[in-house]
């Protein structure tokens, strides 16, 4: 029961934690973001496992975290509600060439982070060819580049 | 999901009305952070800060000190002064308390301990002087509440929050 206690009370609190700083640590891993997983993951650990090192206790939290993976999977299938606070909805920030600056700046992206995806995904070289810009529910950014 | 909208053409399902209030509970949780860090650097968390240790004193015979706030599984400790004097000194400690806990040591090592119905008795010999430390580490969360008596009889009361 404590392993099944600890378990579910990390993998809520790291949800909860990574939803409200936002998209943008999921998706985009700077050197400082690959950092922080690195040692949030040893810190979480040792909170998972108490003093019970064994093969049992292991399998018990794996698979214990695995259900609850499934659990909210199904359950933001079934209800749009709960699939919207947890995965979030995608924020158009560039529409029809037009920028919408404040959304930008609520989420921290500059016209670089669109640019640098624009060139990546889709060879564009400057911002006017883009038509639509999409922040998605991941945290990356898709591109709709100006039919020519 | 619901069904997309239709923005400049482009088909998706973006929800301004969700976004400002998501935006507006990012923002109260990012308070809520702030304080907890806050919080947790005063040492209302465990660990240490300026709110953490604790100083009692029962009747004029005996003073002790212990973390106020403790942390399931991580070292704590409970110390009593025990004076100068020439013969041996005795300080008990609640035995419903120390159940909760694994005790990981006692400085100075004690003549003897003795375990009575409610409660265990330290025996310290004549040459101990200074603050005796018993060494603990919990083993249960929660309010964990103690009783220290010394030899006169007076006796302290104190709470020790366990987080899990």
């Amino acid at each position: 029961m404590d392993a099944l206690l600890r378990a579910a009370a990390i993998y809520l609190f790291l949800l909860l934690l990574f939803r409200i700083t936002g998209k943008r640590t999921l998706s985009q891993i700077s050197t400082f973001d690959f950092v922080l997983l690195l040692i949030v993951a040893e810190a979480t650990q040792q909170a998972m496992l108490g003093n019970d090192f064994s093969v049992t206790n292991a399998f018990i939290i794996v698979t214990a975290l695995v259900a609850l993976d499934r659990l909210f999977d199904v359950t933001a299938f079934r209800s749009e509600r709960f699939d919207r606070w947890v995965n979030g909805r995608p924020l158009v920030l560039i529409e029809d060439g037009r920028l919408h600056r404040d959304r930008m700046e609520r989420e921290r992206i500059e016209e670089d982070d669109i640019l640098e995806t624009a060139r990546t995904s889709q060879g564009i070289e400057r911002l006017d060819q883009v038509k639509h810009a999409v922040l998605e529910r991941t945290g990356g950014i898709s591109i709709v580049p100006r039919s020519q | 999901m619901p069904e997309p909208a239709d923005v400049s053409g482009l088909e998706v399902t973006q929800d301004l009305a969700f976004q400002k209030r998501a935006w507006q509970v990012e923002r109260a949780a990012w308070v809520v952070i702030g304080v907890t860090l806050a919080v947790a650097a005063l040492g209302l968390f465990g660990g240490s800060g300026p709110l953490m240790a604790t100083t009692l004193s029962g009747g004029g015979s005996i003073e002790i000190d212990y973390d106020r706030f403790a942390r399931f599984g991580a070292p704590t400790f409970l110390e009593f002064e025990l004076g100068a004097g020439d013969s041996t000194r005795n300080v008990a400690v609640s035995r419903s308390w120390l159940a909760d806990y694994a005790i990981d040591g006692v400085l100075p090592q004690p003549e003897s301990t003795t375990a009575l119905p409610d409660r265990y008795v330290f025996t310290f010999d004549a040459g101990s002087t200074g603050k005796a430390r018993l060494l603990l580490t919990p083993r249960e969360a929660g309010r964990q509440r103690a009783t220290i008596w010394s030899d006169e009889g007076d006796r302290i009361e104190f709470t020790q929050i366990v987080y899990p």
